[in-house]
């Protein structure tokens, strides 16, 4: 991945020299990396069984064996390049005390419980609940028996928590190898709502200048527009932060709803500090997908990918499906925003995470799931706790970023600047220009990347006023070398026409010589498949990798729009099936037996002049 | 672990000065009563075995004991020299893997099909005719490549990742020097001229001062766990009772 295309077209003797760090690479590398990893410092977690800490986790995701609960060797095929622990906040000082003989609560039944949770899983899980519906509460509160205080900006938890702040940062820095492995100080700002709905974001920082306390979301009444002023006022001078939402399919429509957490109407000094703050988004990970879900405006079949919950029914809102939590409908809606406020808050780049509980960061391989902590059968404990069948979630998904080279402020800078793509766990690679000049075919030419950069905007950019006619997109893809081949680009295209709002899907380039319909705009099947009772694929469908210089035939310069890429596999088996097969039991009928494994690329925002 | 070390001298320090503090400006008259109840009660428990089999009065003490264990060799910080004679001595574990210098041309499957073997085999064929130096840049062919045409340092495990496990196989057996190929990949044909190859490089201490300190300090506390184990096991002697016998 180290090219140097500069050099080679210029026909300049290449010398490679044996280096460390690798030379910036001006036209970026893609690395992939997982941003939301919980290790043993996490409760839910711990009391989960795993005992591997964050030193663990890092070893592991730079490519080190580690032991996973059910004593289980485990290590990733490929290392990952760059990755954050993210444990939750909200219990850092609680498990802590818990955990420590030295401490007076230690010997108190809630600590007990959760020590011994393989004894009780289920009086663990309680215990964390506990937790969790105090910290849920408004005004917050923490569990007075452990913490001394319902207080929740007081007490021993807050000083303990301190403490391991201080220890997970230099746990980072130990880990960090410029060049090769970057990690980055973080952690999971656990806001929850009534009935484990989740707020959550994780708090990325481009490097070791750092708030010396965290506020918690306990501390902050769960409220994100509070973390976002805490940032602005906290992290100041060489400290910068991201804060990325994620799963937001557990938002219980407050996630990405056009209004403030608390009920109370948008203003434009909280969306200007929600946008700073908010670049990106992870729109898929193990709790399953939030780009989009069936009938929840939209029409896109591959909305059914990896849906966690069915459409909320009868005003329900919990442990449903809300079309506002979906981050396509957020992203028109962010269209109407945009006008509406002069800053759009939804403008967010796309990222894929794990958010595993087992430290194994970045292993989203279904086949194969090492001890994966949520049973397929309705029996588990787990799936009593929890009124979810577990067997909807999935290994999670991988952060793709174009970056100079593997720093932190490089890869910072990327996440920053929206140049990022989501995967659902393989390595696809994806490029997506827009600009006005391109010549056609430029998806075909040697120099398309420079061409992109230098006449238009990278994923992730935006293009304004427009030039007569449509912008154009150059999208290019390139199939994971370890998984099936592609199927098919398509473009997803979101607009608003005043405060409606619209989207369509086009296939833009199919595999084997196929072309779109010009008319449903839709690649013909071609015709790859998998067999159920071993899991093997026919090899000859599919490409290695595809591209296309695509306008939109329906562009209207007076509408806002955005344009995202996502790529599809051909189909492989799902982790469910690869279990089952491999347990000789019979394949669960809940779930596809097959996914589309598949990358979104970060959409390229198109705004019309005078907006 | 070290910081926690450290915090838990801090408590232990904190605590004693208090409990000095109070013992010497409490009233000896108002006090006696506390401490000598305290004490018999604490005698007549010890009497009576109420410490036996209680799991947090063991953990406790296992946990008292296991903090003595810490020893000199703990407090110091590594010497550099330290160090370095680390490093040196575990060459395996921070020495990286052998590592590849190559340039590729690619001849796509997706655009060529089956014709990108025989238009990769017809541009060595050109190299060949017109004498092309191989250390220079080839002239334009192939196919645009995502990943690039010049891979400077690259191991066995990252060229699988990026071009699959044959191709990384192959470009293995491949002798520094010339354009060779075609070779297969995930993606298609491939031409590689391999211009250097270096076995497994030890890095210099400064670029992974920070892990080694860990792995060092780790070492020493597992050692140091160890002989006082080893101390404390020699004034026993387990015995094994079979219940049938």
């Amino acid at each position: 991945m180290k090219a140097s295309y500069v050099l080679a077209l210029a026909g300049i003797v290449v010398l490679p020299a044996m280096s460390q760090s690798p030379a910036p690479n001006p036209l970026r590398n893609a690395y992939f990396g997982d941003l939301h990893v919980h290790t043993s410092y996490s409760l839910d977690a711990y009391t989960l069984g795993n005992r591997n800490d964050p030193r663990a986790a890092y070893r592991f995701g730079r490519g080190e064996p580690i032991t996973l609960p059910g004593n289980v060797k485990s290590q990733l095929r490929v290392p990952l390049d760059f990755m954050a622990v993210t444990d939750h906040d909200i219990w850092l000082g609680e498990l802590a005390l818990c955990t420590d003989p030295n401490e007076a609560v230690y010997a108190t039944d809630v600590c007990r419980t959760i020590r011994e949770s393989d004894k009780n899983p289920r009086l663990a899980m309680a215990a964390v609940l506990r937790f969790g519906l105090a910290e849920a509460k408004n005004p917050a509160e923490r569990d007075a028996s452990v913490c001394g205080t319902t207080n929740p900006a007081a007490g021993v938890c807050n000083d303990r928590a301190k403490s391991v702040w201080h220890e997970l940062q230099q746990i980072a820095q130990e880990y960090y190898e410029p060049g090769k492995f970057t990690t980055f100080i973080g952690f999971e700002w656990t806001a929850n709502l009534d009935r484990i709905g989740m707020l959550h974001r994780n708090v990325i920082f481009r490097g070791t200048t750092v708030p010396d306390v965290v506020a918690s979301a306990v501390e902050l009444n769960n409220r994100p527009e509070r973390l976002w002023e805490w940032l602005e006022k906290t992290c100041t001078g060489d400290c910068q932060a991201l804060a990325i939402p994620h799963n937001t399919n557990f938002g219980w429509g407050v996630a990405l709803d056009a209004k403030n957490s608390d009920g109370t109407p948008f203003t434009k000094e909280i969306l200007q500090r929600r946008a700073r703050t908010e670049p990106l988004i992870e729109i898929f990970q193990q709790k399953g997908n939030s780009e989009c879900a069936p009938g929840l405006g939209t029409t896109d079949e591959q909305c059914s990918f990896e849906q966690v919950f069915e459409a909320c029914k009868n005003g329900e809102t919990a442990f449903c499906a809300v079309a506002s939590d979906y981050v396509r409908n957020a992203l028109k809606t962010g269209l109407v925003l945009g006008d509406q406020f002069g800053v759009n808050p939804f403008q967010y780049g796309f990222i894929a995470d794990t958010d595993t509980h087992l430290s194994n960061a970045g292993q989203t391989e279904e086949k194969d799931q090492p001890a994966y902590g949520i049973p397929i059968n309705d029996k588990a404990p787990l799936n009593k706790a929890f009124p979810i069948n577990m067997g909807a979630f999935n290994p999670g998904g991988l952060a793709g970023v174009w970056a100079e080279q593997n720093t932190r402020e490089s890869i910072f800078d990327s996440l920053r600047r929206r140049e990022t793509f989501a995967t659902s766990g393989t390595r696809i690679r994806v490029r997506l220009f827009g600009g006005w000049n391109y010549p056609a075919g430029l998806d075909k030419r040697r120099d398309l990347v420079q061409a992109g950069y230098k006449g238009g905007v990278p994923m992730g950019g935006e293009l304004h006023g427009a030039r007569g006619t449509a912008p154009k997109l150059v999208v290019w893809a390139v199939k994971d070398s370890n998984s099936a081949n592609l199927q098919k680009i398509q473009i997803v295209k979101g607009w608003s026409k005043g405060a409606e709002t619209f989207e369509k899907v086009f296939d833009v380039a199919c595999s084997d010589g196929l072309r779109p319909d010009p008319k449903s705009h839709k690649c013909p099947d071609n015709g790859a498949s998998v067999s159920l009772s071993d899991c093997s694929t026919t090899e000859n469908e599919g490409a290695a990798e595809l591209s296309a210089t695509w306008s939109d035939p329906e562009f209207d310069k007076a509408d806002r729009a955005f344009y995202y890429a996502r790529v599809l596999e051909n189909p492989t088996c799902r982790w469910s099936t690869h279990a089952a097969l491999q347990a000789k039991v019979a394949l669960p009928t809940k779930f596809p037996s097959t996914i589309q494994e598949r990358a979104w690329s970060s959409p390229i925002w198109y705004t019309p002049e005078g907006h | 672990m070290k910081r926690l070390a450290r915090e838990r001298i801090t408590y232990f320090l904190v605590a004693g000065v208090l409990l000095f503090v109070a013992a010497s400006a409490w009233p000896r008259a108002a006090r006696t009563p506390q401490v000598s109840r305290d004490e018999a009660l604490y005698r007549q428990a010890l009497a009576s075995g109420l410490e036996q089999d209680d799991a947090i009065i063991r953990r406790r003490l296992v946990q008292k004991i296991e903090f003595l264990f810490e020893d000199p060799a703990l407090t110091g910080t590594p010497a550099e020299q330290d160090l370095a004679v680390y490093l040196q001595a575990h060459r395996d574990k921070y020495g990286g893997p052998g590592k590849t210098a190559f340039s590729q041309v690619y001849f796509s499957r997706s655009r060529r099909g089956w014709r990108a073997v025989e238009d990769a085999r017809a541009f060595l064929a050109k190299l060949a005719a017109e004498r092309h130096p191989p250390e220079q840049s080839p002239p334009e062919g192939g196919d645009p490549f995502m990943f690039g045409y010049d891979f400077p340092d690259e191991s066995r495990v990252e060229i699988a990742a990026q071009f699959g496990g044959d191709f990384a196989a192959a470009v293995a057996g491949i002798a520094p020097g010339s354009w060779q190929g075609p070779v297969e990949s995930a993606f298609g044909s491939h031409l590689v001229r391999v211009s250097e190859r270096t076995e497994g490089r030890l890095p210099p201490l400064d670029q992974i001062r920070a892990r080694v300190f860990a792995d060092v300090m780790n070492e020493r506390r597992k050692a140091a766990e160890e002989r006082a184990y080893a101390r404390i096991r020699s004034h026993y002697q387990v015995v094994v009772q079979q219940e049938n016998q």
